[in-house]
């Protein structure tokens, strides 16, 4: 599976957006996303919020980030990035995959807040 | 999030949506909805149901309407563009079992028509699928104007009034 993107998120966990993420799911439901795939990394790195999902359980540990002023065409809108994560956080081998990524003026309702 | 319908009589009539929260204000596109154009696809990863009233391809921004319902909004003109249904196998399909009609029409992925056809049985039960049963035999007998397609537009803007909250029809 070819990796488009490659970047550490806030806490220096890797986190890797694979091509068939972007071009098959990202871009191809999200137009507004096409061609700003970097953008992702921004959010990922330095986001304005952390939150877990609302369907996060260990099994499941995907956690959403936010951040504005990410996509250039579209500042005052949060852009969200889906990220779910495997392995062991305690032994610092967790691995984020991106799933998802979209524009939206407000964070989802019920996700709970990770960091700040 | 303030829901106000009026007579709600014209499928295509303009749709407005107050966000008092964001001071968003979703608005009917001024163009037709071609039932050709209208999209429906399902992600079984993201457990989430899109739904393109215009086609792919339009820039849109992603509101929140309702518990994990969302409205694709165009970010400059705040034109509805689409659905977009989170949580749809977990959690919206038990609470509305019609809505997984919707996959029937849907490009699927991450899921196979097996899958549907068990998420049809466990939500549906006996009855519910006797009930689409008997409403495919009747729409079969009946000549009626209209493609799949169509069907689901209809039916997209039909469930626009009974399941997604604060959408309102003028």
């Amino acid at each position: 599976m070819a990796i488009l993107l490659q970047c550490v998120d806030r806490f220096g966990r890797p986190v890797v957006l694979t091509q068939e993420c972007w071009h098959d799911k990202i871009a191809y439901d999200h137009a507004e996303m096409r061609g700003h795939h970097l953008c992702l990394q921004a959010v990922l790195s330095d986001p304005c919020e952390v939150r877990k999902d609302k369907q996060w359980s260990p099994q499941r540990l995907r956690e959403c980030f936010y951040r504005t002023n990410a996509h250039p065409a579209l500042p005052n809108l949060y852009i969200k990035v889906v990220v779910e994560y495997e392995g062991d956080a305690a032994v610092g081998t967790q691995i984020g995959r991106v799933v998802t990524a979209y524009p939206t003026p407000r964070m989802k309702t019920g996700e709970q807040t990770i960091w700040p | 999030m303030a829901m106000k319908r009026s007579d709600g009589s014209r499928a295509d009539a303009s749709l407005a949506l107050a966000e008092e929260e964001d001071n968003i204000r979703i608005t009917a596109a001024p163009f037709p909805i071609e039932p050709e154009n209208v999209v429906v696809s399902y992600d079984g990863d993201l457990d989430t149901l899109m739904i393109y009233l215009y086609g792919r391809g339009r820039p849109s921004m992603v509101v929140e309407i309702g518990d994990s319902q969302f409205a694709l909004v165009d970010p400059e003109r705040h034109y509805l563009l689409g659905f977009q249904i989170e949580d749809f196998a977990a959690i919206q399909v038990h609470r509305q079992p019609d809505l997984v009609e919707f996959l029937e029409h849907a490009e699927l992925r991450d899921m196979t028509q097996d899958d549907v056809r068990a998420l049809r049985r466990e939500v549906l039960g006996y009855l519910g699928r006797f009930r689409l049963w008997v409403r495919r035999i009747w729409f079969r007998a009946i000549p009626h104007r209209g493609s799949d397609g169509f069907k689901v537009a209809q039916r997209v803007i039909r469930d626009q009034r009974d399941c997604i909250p604060s959408v309102s029809f003028a």
